[in-house]
């Protein structure tokens, strides 16, 4: 047998006797992060291709909902500090160590470019809008001349805003869960599911939403690949990691995962998507809702089982 | 073209008795596999039991039969019955989907309103989930796996259900017929 | 400078003499301890071992807490010296994921805080507050760098180890075995 005791008995509030130091507003951040990056990677993709027209749902109105989920995010963040009156230190200095910083910086800058390309196309949704600064007049004329710029801007950014989200989990190696490569690009590509699932919704032209179910679909494909590798890697990989993974395999998350994240969350929407594809009109809403709230609660899953796991003790 | 043949396909059901096999069938790989039947009440019962524990929990624990589903380690909604209706609702999603018949709508008789529809089916759910509960289940867990197993409790479950509607048919024959 | 300790495990007998002295000279609040006392059991009755350690930050050479800070809040001080510069600290919590020996905590003030070798001290000539009430003597702190501090004579004729080696860290606390 092996036993470890504290024997002058360590209770510290949240840290013991499991780490729980980030709670519910740091997956709600990740995931809208996510979505941001997923409607404003492919409003910027459809517009550098020149699909304004064929693609209006993707380049223009879904977009609207960026800058809110930005926002919202961010709040989210602010609330989740503990020494909130210093927040203003993160934007002193940049440190390409850390991927936080990365993130408050990538931040800053994508949250006034989706303002900038959503207002944009207010005038078009509603032809007698009037700024209430005459400035921005001459702000909405700069950025239709640059439009491609600032397309290419925004795909950039975006994917690195999509894959920070999952870096900033698994720069932290000391939780066994989260240390592992694959991280980053699961959090991408269900940052981008869930924009496209955020855009299906709201499409009204048919021939846009085909598209966009049959790039959805890839996209699940592509997100099962990943955790399916993601389980082999932590079996594969070090104690601490075969223990971090028995977690999903029999432990405490195991039901919420592979019922609610992979089967209700990817497997079913895209069997869905599939029947759509072949002719069988599904209620659009069903798929869509059920990618978002998977998405959803696979980051609330990794924040909290991530926490658990440790490499002593 | 897919649309036309879905809307003909929207009238065409399945032969009741061959439906009644394919459940027979189902019912035997639930047994083979999970070592039990199906269910239905009893989901509903731990919705209950949980909602109540939420909003009043110190009744919720006085409460001599809703206490007994309350553990202090387990969620109540964590069991298998909470599953296997995510699953019924997924599965009869699909199947709807297929058949062209998913539409969001009060089936009831011609002769009444939907709403008149709408307080009947209120009323005797209200009766169904007194009654599942004396009975310790409704007409899936209780009467099928029941009388798949052979307990006696599940054939005079069955014959109690059937035979209440049998006789109370007539009263309320008004709206069907 | 490369400020390290060492802790004899035969001779500590797990008294937390050093626990209440941090806690007194550091002001840390109730509830909260910048080092702790582990006793490791091993082995099937009556071939058993017992090994008692006093655990802290352990001021890694490749710290992870000092990588990830988004602010530069928590940086090497003299010596290797790991500290939080309570006034840059934003209490975002990214070093408290990020150390695999789960040294650092969240302070009611805001700030994130962990042992910090009692610099104000060591400016002063003096060493840590646990090294100096140990009742066994059984901790060194010095310099490593320095083949006559008490620390690097402790380490040269003992078999020693540190914890988690396998995360990289390069910890500067040798436990002697």
């Amino acid at each position: 047998m092996k036993e470890e005791l504290f024997v002058s008995g360590r209770a510290i509030p949240n840290i013991d006797p499991y780490l729980n130091i980030w709670h519910w507003s740091i997956p709600v951040y990740l995931f809208l992060g996510g979505l941001a990056a997923g409607l404003l990677f492919f409003a910027g993709l459809y517009s550098i291709l020149g699909k304004e027209k064929e693609m209006p749902t993707t380049v223009k109105w879904a977009t609207f909902l960026a800058p809110a989920a930005l926002v919202i995010g961010l709040l989210c963040l602010f609330i989740d500090l503990k020494h909130k009156l210093y927040f203003w230190q993160l934007y002193t200095t940049i440190r390409l160590q850390s991927p936080m910083s990365w993130g408050a910086w990538v931040l800053m800058l994508i949250t006034p470019l989706s303002f900038l390309w959503a207002g944009s196309y207010v005038r078009e949704l509603k032809p007698s809008w009037k700024w209430t600064f005459p400035l921005l007049n001459k702000v909405e004329v700069w950025v239709a001349a640059h439009r491609k710029g600032l397309a290419w801007a925004m795909v950039i950014l975006s994917v690195i805003l999509g894959i920070y989200t999952g870096i900033l989990l698994s720069a932290f190696n000391a939780r066994p869960l989260w240390n592992t490569s694959l991280l980053g690009p699961l959090f991408l590509v269900s940052g981008l599911s869930s924009g496209v699932a955020t855009i299906l919704w709201m499409s009204k032209n048919h021939a846009e939403r085909v598209l966009l179910s049959k790039i959805d679909l890839i996209l699940i494909g592509i997100e099962l690949f990943l955790i399916i590798h993601l389980f082999m890697g932590f079996l594969a990989s070090n104690a601490v990691q075969v223990e971090a993974a028995q977690l999903f395999l029999g432990g405490e998350f195991t039901v919420f995962f592979w019922v609610f994240v992979v089967i209700l969350g990817l497997v079913f929407p895209a069997i869905l998507e599939i029947l759509e594809l072949r002719g069988i009109k599904i209620p659009v809403v069903i798929p869509a809702l059920m990618v978002l709230i998977g998405g959803l609660i696979f980051r609330f899953i990794m924040v909290e089982a991530g926490q658990i796991t440790r490499y002593l003790y | 073209m897919a649309t036309k043949e879905i809307q003909d396909r929207s009238r065409t059901y399945l032969n009741p008795y061959a439906a009644g096999i394919w459940l027979g069938l189902v019912l035997l790989m639930t047994f083979y596999i999970t070592g039990r039947g199906l269910g239905a009440s009893g989901s509903i019962k731990t919705a209950v039991a949980s909602t109540v524990n939420t909003i009043a929990p110190k009744h919720a624990q006085q409460s001599h039969y809703l206490s007994q589903f309350i553990t202090a380690d387990e969620n109540p909604m964590n069991n298998w019955l909470t599953f296997e209706v995510i699953g019924v609702l997924a599965g009869a999603l699909i199947s709807g989907a297929l058949a062209g018949r998913l539409k969001l709508k009060v089936e009831h008789s011609p002769n009444i309103t939907s709403q008149r529809r709408l307080v009947f089916a209120t009323l005797g759910g209200l009766a169904f989930g007194i009654g599942s509960q004396f009975g310790r289940g409704c007409t899936s867990g209780a009467a099928l796996s029941g009388m798949a197993s052979l307990a006696a409790g599940g054939f005079i479950a069955m014959l109690s259900i059937f035979g209440a509607a049998y006789a109370f048919a007539y009263f309320f024959r008004k709206n069907w017929i | 400078m490369r400020y390290g300790m060492a802790i004899d495990t035969r001779k500590c007998v797990g008294c937390s003499d050093c626990v209440v002295a941090c806690q007194t000279e550091n002001n840390v609040p109730i509830g909260y301890c910048r080092d702790w006392v582990v006793e490791v059991m091993a082995g099937t009755y009556p071939e058993l071992e017992i090994e008692i350690r006093s655990e802290r930050c352990n001021h890694c050479e490749n710290s992870p807490c000092v990588r990830c800070c988004p602010t530069g809040a928590s940086h090497l001080e003299q010596g290797g010296i790991v500290t939080v510069t309570h006034s840059e600290c934003i209490g975002c919590g990214a070093c408290i994921q990020s150390c695999p020996y789960d040294a650092r905590y969240s302070h009611p003030d805001g700030y994130v805080d962990k042992c910090t070798f009692c610099l104000h001290r060591i400016q002063q000539g003096q060493g840590p507050a646990c090294v100096a009430v140990c009742p066994t003597k059984c901790m060194y702190f010095g310099d490593l760098d320095d083949p006559n501090s008490e620390v690097s004579i402790a380490l040269e004729n003992r078999k020693f180890k540190v914890l988690a080696p396998e995360a990289g860290t390069r910890p500067q606390i040798y436990y002697l075995i």
